[in-house]
């Protein structure tokens, strides 16, 4: 796959191609959305590091609160999604549409539990009473309380993209349900596949600067 | 055509692996005691990993302009962090 689209290079979009090999544009069709995803994945970065140096102490404490393993399963669970959905896309490219469409339920059910197990997480760290402005909160330290409401942004910011690229895989399988390997249905699937990755890549900074580099 | 399939697939299993080998590294190593080192050896597997989700699940080669401008802002970004978090 590379970056040039198949109109860019002269082949019209034509329906029911036989083996139709998509030089699909990824980075130029959703050039606004990973500009975004770039520019808040380093931006969030950044300030929780800067916060991080100045309340050292704090977002130790503060990340002492938290689970590394419900964060290693969230990670494995993402890792899966991206595979299924690698796997799912090259599935559809080579016309398997009964895998496709089990990779495809798969990747869904994946990035339902992850979504299931973030909500999860903010349920105990709500009902411990962890969540700016509480009570318990406000006898902590204020490097703890940033610590906690960058979390909440980071992870929260996140977990909307991986939401919207769940139902944007949602909504591209039920597009695609003509089973044609067309150039506009592979270049469907690998836009999302694109979108999700950039979820997964978003997690990967955020989990490592909150549970990690501390 | 079978064998090229199944290569492509063992393609994808054998990221997965190694991205989950990679994500126990990780976590093992900002377990220790390294000082600065663990920081940064965190965020450059954070790196790699990254970079081989893009390039295999994703499918993304960087040849074009717009690809260029997000290398370049990516690796700008990285750069500030490699120093903030030394």
């Amino acid at each position: 796959m590379l970056l040039t689209s198949t109109e860019e290079m002269g082949h019209p979009k034509t329906e029911g191609v036989e083996n139709v090999e998509v030089e699909s544009s990824l980075i130029n069709k959703y050039k606004y959305l990973l500009f975004s995803v770039i520019i808040i994945t380093g931006a969030s970065c950044i300030i929780l590091t800067i916060y991080k140096s100045i309340y050292e102490d704090g977002f130790l404490i503060g990340a002492k609160e938290l689970s590394i393993y419900t964060m290693v399963f969230n990670t494995i669970v993402l890792f899966t999604a991206g595979l299924t959905m690698s796997l799912s896309f090259e599935s559809f490219k080579n016309k398997s549409f009964p895998l496709y469409g089990f990779l495809h339920k798969i990747t869904v059910l994946l990035v339902v539990v992850f979504i299931a197990n973030r909500f999860m997480e903010y349920t105990t760290l709500i009902d411990y009473g962890l969540i700016p402005g509480s009570a318990l909160m406000l006898t902590k330290s204020k490097g703890e309380s940033i610590f906690f409401l960058l979390y909440y942004i980071t992870t929260g910011v996140q977990l909307l993209f991986t939401i919207a690229a769940m139902f944007n895989i949602i909504v591209v399988g039920k597009i695609i349900k003509h089973e044609e390997t067309t150039v506009d249905n592979i270049e469907k699937v690998q836009k999302t596949s694109g979108m999700f990755c950039s979820a997964l890549i978003m997690w990967l900074f955020v989990s490592a600067f909150i549970y990690l580099i501390i | 055509m079978e064998n090229e399939n199944g290569k492509n697939y063992g393609r994808f299993i054998l990221l997965w692996l190694s991205l989950v080998v990679t994500m126990c590294i990780s976590v093992a190593v900002s377990s220790m005691n390294l000082g600065s080192i663990k920081n940064t050896v965190v965020l450059t597997i954070t790196a790699i990993q990254s970079c081989l989700i893009i390039i295999v699940f994703a499918g993304v080669r960087i040849n074009n302009t717009t690809g260029k401008v997000f290398t370049t802002v990516s690796v700008v970004f990285l750069f500030v962090l490699f120093i903030l978090i030394k």
